[in-house]
């Protein structure tokens, strides 16, 4: 019963919400869904046949849950999921107010879940994930956890709550605390470069065999071995950090169901990218390419992307950055100029592109007027660069948001 | 030449503290004042930098932290610029006689301006101790991590003058950064 008046009064508060704001309005309801069900959740998952998959880490949580529900999927399972980015508790039950059915059940084989680290951890024991995925930690979002090392006990408590747990074998901030049993574990052959930069460790390196290896990463193609087989495949994601989001999913997939490689190498080549992952869009009438930068490992994967001659660029920097700081650990230095620098945070960002000597034309906290300001602009490869809630506000000014 | 050190840069960059180092070296290089950054010569630098860390980090080189001490002393007593921060505050606090001793409290993450030794600062926090500033001539100690010398032009001044830095930006320059910071200030501490 209560099940019931927390979806009715959940789905009436975002309908309200979404007639003021369009494409707004996702984590309140489902705090008000929360409030009144707090069982809501699990009872959700509960009924899911195939039981909960989770997905956390300091990044690649995003990427890897969209590829290994689009693989579940392919193989013709149902699976139900958070939407991008809606990864704390919130946004958890805001997914079934959208998706479940009057009494917040879902019909789903799989449930699999993007999961914020600390949301993630505070949630487990009541859900008990069949599989947990965990991608990395790095040191980031230290205004929010202070240490990596209070991320590592955030991940490790997902761990001890899940039945089994795909780990990234490179990172050994996850592998020091893996048992060989519990474990399937995934991994970026040390030939290719950049390696990722996971939070700093100067302890043991416990030895785990990898079931699926990012072997070879090219443009727009990535190369697994699961075992004996190569499976390569088609992909923008091409970055090392971004083929192992790729390397997680199908290790997870493996321990899910029996794969068909066929389906999986055609359904990953097929795949578009998460938005804003490097993604061209018309707006305006003009083709603008976009790049979400979440965290340093991102900025400078992005900045790498781009050319040093890339005009007109805007440079977004939201409030989801709470703290400015990291942004001191980017190089910037490439970049002659900047035509924008936009988002909430856009002074600390600015300051940071005139002490790398990059010229800064206009600064404009408002994430609308940036994103117009930007589109008045003429040059061959109008490029935006932005972190998540300087997309988000961008994508529903533009009308891009669902 | 001045001599700008920093105490194992590729470890303690918590935050972005390294950024100071940039900080100083673009201010003198737009002054055009030669310089150079070392990060293993420290006797008789103008400016030594040691970052935050992380624990793992703080675990590791505690040897080589500890082996600091004596220099850092010398620096205190004569009040060279130096710039401890975060957990090399915390650490060296605990070690240094004329460094205050520190409480722990509730951790408290924000913004905040705090005052030392006639000196305003403004930076973010993100700590369980007491004291977020300690000034004593050039000779600073902080819990507010990141890039606190582009933040804070009196602090960044106090610094460049204890390395005879007496000149002046270009005023259109000066008047840019003089505006940015305004705004970062404003809407930082506003929340």
């Amino acid at each position: 019963m209560l099940s019931v008046l927390a979806v009715a009064i959940g789905r009436i508060t975002r309908f309200l919400i979404r007639i003021v704001r369009r494409g707004g309005g996702s984590a309140f309801p489902g705090t008000v869904a929360s409030i009144i069900a707090p069982n809501l959740l699990r009872d959700a998952i509960r009924s899911a046949r195939q039981g909960l998959v989770v997905v956390s880490g300091s990044s690649g949580k995003s990427s890897t849950t969209q590829v290994l529900v689009a693989l579940l999927r392919a193989h013709g399972y149902k699976v139900f999921t958070n939407p991008s980015t809606a990864n704390i508790k919130q946004g958890f039950y805001a997914a079934i107010l959208q998706f479940g059915d009057y009494r917040g059940h879902i019909d789903a084989d799989f449930v699999v879940l993007e999961w914020d680290e600390g949301h993630g951890a505070a949630l487990v024991e009541s859900l008990r994930p069949r599989l947990a995925v965990l991608t990395n930690v790095y040191s980031d979002q230290l205004d929010r956890f202070v240490d990596p090392e209070l991320v590592v006990e955030k991940l490790k408590k997902i761990y001890d709550h899940s039945d089994h747990a795909i780990v990234n074998i490179n990172d050994l901030n996850l592998t020091q605390f893996a048992d060989s049993k519990k474990v399937t574990g995934f991994g970026l052959s040390s030939a290719i470069e950049p390696q990722p930069t996971y939070a700093l460790n100067f302890g043991d390196s416990p030895i785990i065999e990898p079931a699926v290896e990012v072997v070879g990463v090219g443009s727009q193609s990535v190369e697994l071995r699961v075992g004996e087989r190569n499976l390569d495949f088609k992909t923008n994601a091409d970055a090392p950090h971004q083929a192992l989001n790729s390397a997680a999913a199908v290790t997870a997939l493996l321990k899910l169901i029996e794969p068909d490689w066929e389906l999986v190498r055609s359904t990953v080549s097929a795949l578009p990218p998460v938005f804003a992952r490097d993604e061209i869009a018309t707006i305006r009438g003009k083709e603008v390419r976009f790049l979400l930068c979440l965290n340093p490992t991102s900025f400078t994967h992005s900045l790498s992307e781009i050319s040093d001659q890339t005009s007109p660029l805007m440079i977004m920097a939201g409030s989801d950055i709470h703290d400015p700081s990291w942004l001191w650990t980017v190089d910037f230095s490439k970049l002659k100029q900047v035509a924008v620098v936009g988002g909430r945070n856009a002074n600390d960002l600015a300051l940071r592109l005139i002490y790398q000597g990059v010229k800064v034309d206009k600064i404009i906290t408002e994430a609308d007027k940036a994103a117009d300001e930007f589109l008045e602009l003429n040059g061959p490869s109008p490029t935006v660069l932005f972190s998540a809630d300087a997309m988000r506000r961008t994508r529903r000014h533009l009308g891009l948001a669902k | 030449m001045i001599k700008l050190a920093t105490f194992m840069p590729e470890y303690f960059n918590n935050n972005g503290d390294q950024g100071n180092i940039e900080v100083l070296a673009k201010q003198l290089e737009w002054r055009g004042i030669q310089h150079a950054v070392t990060s293993t010569d420290f006797a008789d630098s103008d400016f030594l930098l040691v970052g935050d860390g992380s624990r793992a980090v703080m675990r590791e080189f505690e040897a080589d932290l500890a082996a600091m001490t004596d220099l850092l002393q010398e620096r205190l007593i004569g009040g060279k610029a130096t710039l401890l921060v975060g957990s090399s505050h915390e650490y060296f606090c605990s070690k240094l006689p004329g460094l205050p001793k520190l409480k722990t409290l509730s951790r408290v993450s924000e913004f905040r301006e705090v005052t030392s030794g006639g000196q305003i600062a403004f930076g973010y926090r993100n700590s369980d101790k007491d004291i977020d500033l300690f000034v004593e001539q050039a000779f600073i100690s902080t819990t507010l991590f990141g890039p606190l010398l582009a933040k804070n032009q009196n602090v960044l001044d106090l610094v460049l003058s204890s390395m005879g830095v007496s000149t002046q930006l270009p005023r259109e320059l000066q008047s840019k950064l003089d505006s940015v910071l305004q705004a970062i200030r404003s809407q930082s501490l506003a929340g």
